[in-house]
């Protein structure tokens, strides 16, 4: 580049101009280098991966029909520390593991219910293989969670992390199956 | 600083004031020439202040409690000289110091390009302005150094809170029915506490493990004059014994 | 591409002449500590907007962890200076910057008083300037309660007692400062409304009046 009279280089103008650009930058840089740490620092709480009791044995778990149970986390949610009532379904899958699924729909998150009789225990479907019905859009799945793809939902039912301690169920993390 | 570049503008934009170009020399552009200058001031300024506060945290003193009016109030630093200046208009003139005074100087501050409405700007030229200035100036930090030595003094006087954070947790007291504990019971518990936890003296939960029997004979004979009298404030050399004995086995954890 | 959307702006808006006014008005000599050390006292109105900026910043941060309520208020403050990443620093941010908006304001209007720059015809900037400084008193006295720690409570219990002493009307004014009868949830809630709602949009309104009289008065000229 050249100025106006005719040399080579920067111009004065804009040897400063680019200094004060500098200068600005190293301020808005030390103003933000606390704010913006402190802003997410959400994303240096992960969500706590902690195992919860279940109440339930490893006993009481069948393999015909998912079994529910009403349970409590503990969860830290800033200064306040609750313990938050979580609700689950578990299967004994074909292999004999223990499935945890999350009644929480996949389609837009009404909470599915099993079909049970009026004491709530587990019985028959009478619609084929759909054995939770959601009551929101009609989304349904099968006793293993799987959804069926004519309907709403697109993804199976969530699934808690299993740990069996002692033969206690204790239930982890949520996490999404594939479609 | 005499260069002839120094009005000089972006290429292609337009001179702003060619006729300035004789203005005196230092004289320059807000932009970029001088707010460069004025941001090099408050880079240097900003790096200050945030050394400042990594060295200096603030404190959170205990959730409030308006049950407890044993807590000393004191505003924040700089309302301090019209808190000061409160205190020399007590009881019903109090109106005085907190609306009167204060607003006649407010008043006296917005007003002060009418009251001092002279051409001439130079301070020491307006002796009347610049003295009313330097001597309310002077008040303020004068007064404000007042309440904060006042507030001190009056720390100082309050019976402090002993000061807990060392004390071991475990807080049993060891051979509760020993004799000397009995004696302690007489004299020393009003400022220990019974319990050795400490009201206006220090707790001596855990002192055996500081000090055996010999130094505790020697450090409750002596005292701690004027907070502590010698012995403790018990008759006998034999009774400091035998507390000291006692005190000796508190060695809590 | 940006000399383009600039123009087709600059075109509709002609926003050129607003920033050439502001970019190529000349400042003087006797301004510039670079010129005459001394010059630094004119940095002192730049130097507590920049520590403004920074208030504002960081208020708005500490209002994303930050509950204005008596059950909560002393344990967000908590969570931000014990947990949350560089909480301590933000806060400290706000709380020293506090202390130095007054300082530097403070340093600003006495360099004012004694250069006599008050003077005609820059007297109404003058009374500006005078309000901003009692609304950043404002900004102290309110923002001082927010954490509701015992610090807070007491030094508050003590301006509204102040508040009771003017005579007659004392009561009312109490009632209104406080929010009710008791110093508690309301004062709180209260405080915290002026501190970042009411006061904020004063002192920015003071501050545009004070940045254009600069602009069309100029800085007073050499002693
Ligand atoms: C938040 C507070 C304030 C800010 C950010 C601020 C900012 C500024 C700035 C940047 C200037 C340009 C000259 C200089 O920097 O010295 C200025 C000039 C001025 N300020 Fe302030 N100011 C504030 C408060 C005050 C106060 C409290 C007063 C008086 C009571 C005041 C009265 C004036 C006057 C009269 C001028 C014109 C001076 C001249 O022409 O030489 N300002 N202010
Ligand atoms: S939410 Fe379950 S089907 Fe829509």
């Amino acid at each position: 580049m050249s100025d106006k009279n005719g040399k080579q280089g920067l111009s004065r103008r804009q040897f400063l101009s680019y200094a004060l650009g500098g200068t600005g930058a190293f301020m808005a840089a030390t103003i933000a280098a606390p704010l913006v740490p402190f802003a997410i620092d959400p994303l240096t709480r992960t969500s706590g991966g902690g195992f919860a009791d279940s109440g339930l044995k490893e006993s009481d778990v069948k393999s015909d029909f998912p079994t529910m149970v009403d349970f409590k986390v503990h969860r830290k949610d800033g200064w306040i520390e609750e313990n938050v009532k979580m609700r689950a379904w578990l299967i004994k899958d074909e292999s004999g593991k223990i499935m945890a699924m999350s009644p929480i729909c996949t389609h837009l998150g009404c909470q599915v219910a099993g079909t049970v009789d009026g004491n709530g225990n587990p019985k028959p479907s009478e619609d084929g293989e759909w054995w939770f019905h959601c009551p929101c859009h009609g989304g349904r799945y099968t006793i293993y969670g799987i959804n069926d793809k004519a309907k709403p939902p697109q993804r199976p039912l969530d699934l808690y992390e299993v740990k069996v301690e002692g033969g206690k169920i204790m239930l982890g993390a949520i996490s999404q199956r594939k479609a | 600083m005499a260069h002839d570049h120094f009005r000089e503008r972006i290429p292609g934009t337009p001179r702003f004031k060619e006729k300035d170009k004789n203005k005196p020399i230092g004289t320059e552009p807000f932009f970029p020439n001088f707010l460069l200058k004025e941001w090099i001031v408050g880079a240097l300024f900003l790096v200050a202040f945030m050394l400042w506060i990594v060295f200096n945290p603030v404190e959170l003193t205990d959730v409030a409690n308006p049950s407890d009016s044993s807590y000393t109030p004191m505003p924040d630093w700089y309302f301090l000289f019209l808190y000061q200046l409160l205190k020399y208009f007590p009881g019903s003139v109090i109106w005085l110091g907190s609306v009167i005074l204060p607003g006649i100087a407010a008043t006296l501050l917005i007003l002060a390009p009418w009251l001092d409405n002279s051409k001439v700007r130079h301070p020491f030229k307006r002796p009347v302005a610049t003295s009313a200035m330097v001597l309310s100036l002077l008040l303020m930090i004068w007064m404000t150094y007042e309440a904060h030595v006042q507030h001190e003094e009056h720390l100082a006087s309050q019976p402090k809170k002993v000061d807990q954070s060392a004390m071991p947790a475990d807080t049993t007291l060891v051979d509760a029915n020993d004799p000397g504990a009995k004696i302690f019971a007489t004299s020393c518990a009003g400022c220990h506490g019974a319990d050795l936890k400490g009201q206006i003296g220090p707790f001596l939960i855990g002192v055996g493990n500081k000090y055996d029997e010999a130094k505790l004979v020697d450090t409750i004979t002596k005292g701690f004059p004027p907070n502590m009298p010698p012995k403790g404030g018990l008759a006998s050399d034999d009774q400091v014994k035998q507390v000291a004995a006692w005190l000796a086995k508190q060695k809590q954890k | 591409m940006f000399k383009k959307t600039y123009d087709w702006i600059d075109e509709r808006l002609g926003i050129t002449p607003i920033w050439r006014d502001i970019a190529d008005h000349d400042v003087p000599a006797h301004v510039n500590p670079a010129n005459k050390m001394s010059a630094f006292v004119y940095c002192f109105g730049g130097l507590t907007f920049l520590i403004i900026v920074t208030q504002i910043l960081s208020g708005m941060f500490l209002a994303m962890y930050y509950v204005p309520d008596i059950v909560n208020a002393y344990r967000s403050v908590q969570y931000i200076t014990d947990e949350v990443l560089l909480g301590q620093i933000v806060r400290g941010m706000h709380f020293w910057g506090a202390s130095l908006v007054i300082i530097m304001m403070f340093l600003h209007m006495l360099r004012v008083f004694f250069t006599g720059s008050y003077k005609a015809p820059r007297e109404m900037n003058w009374v500006v300037g005078v309000l901003i400084f009692f609304v950043v008193m404002g900004f102290g006295f309110t923002g001082y309660l927010l954490p509701w720690d015992q610090k807070a409570y007491w030094a508050t219990a003590v301006g509204a007692q102040i508040a009771e002493s003017v005579p007659w009307i004392g009561k009312y004014i109490k009632t209104v400062l406080i929010g009710g009868d008791v110093l508690g949830a309301l004062t709180l809630t209260r405080f915290f409304a002026i501190h970042v709602f009411f006061l904020p949009a004063g002192l920015l309104g003071l501050l545009g009046l004070h940045f254009i009289m600069i602009r069309k008065q100029g800085i007073a000229g050499p002693l």
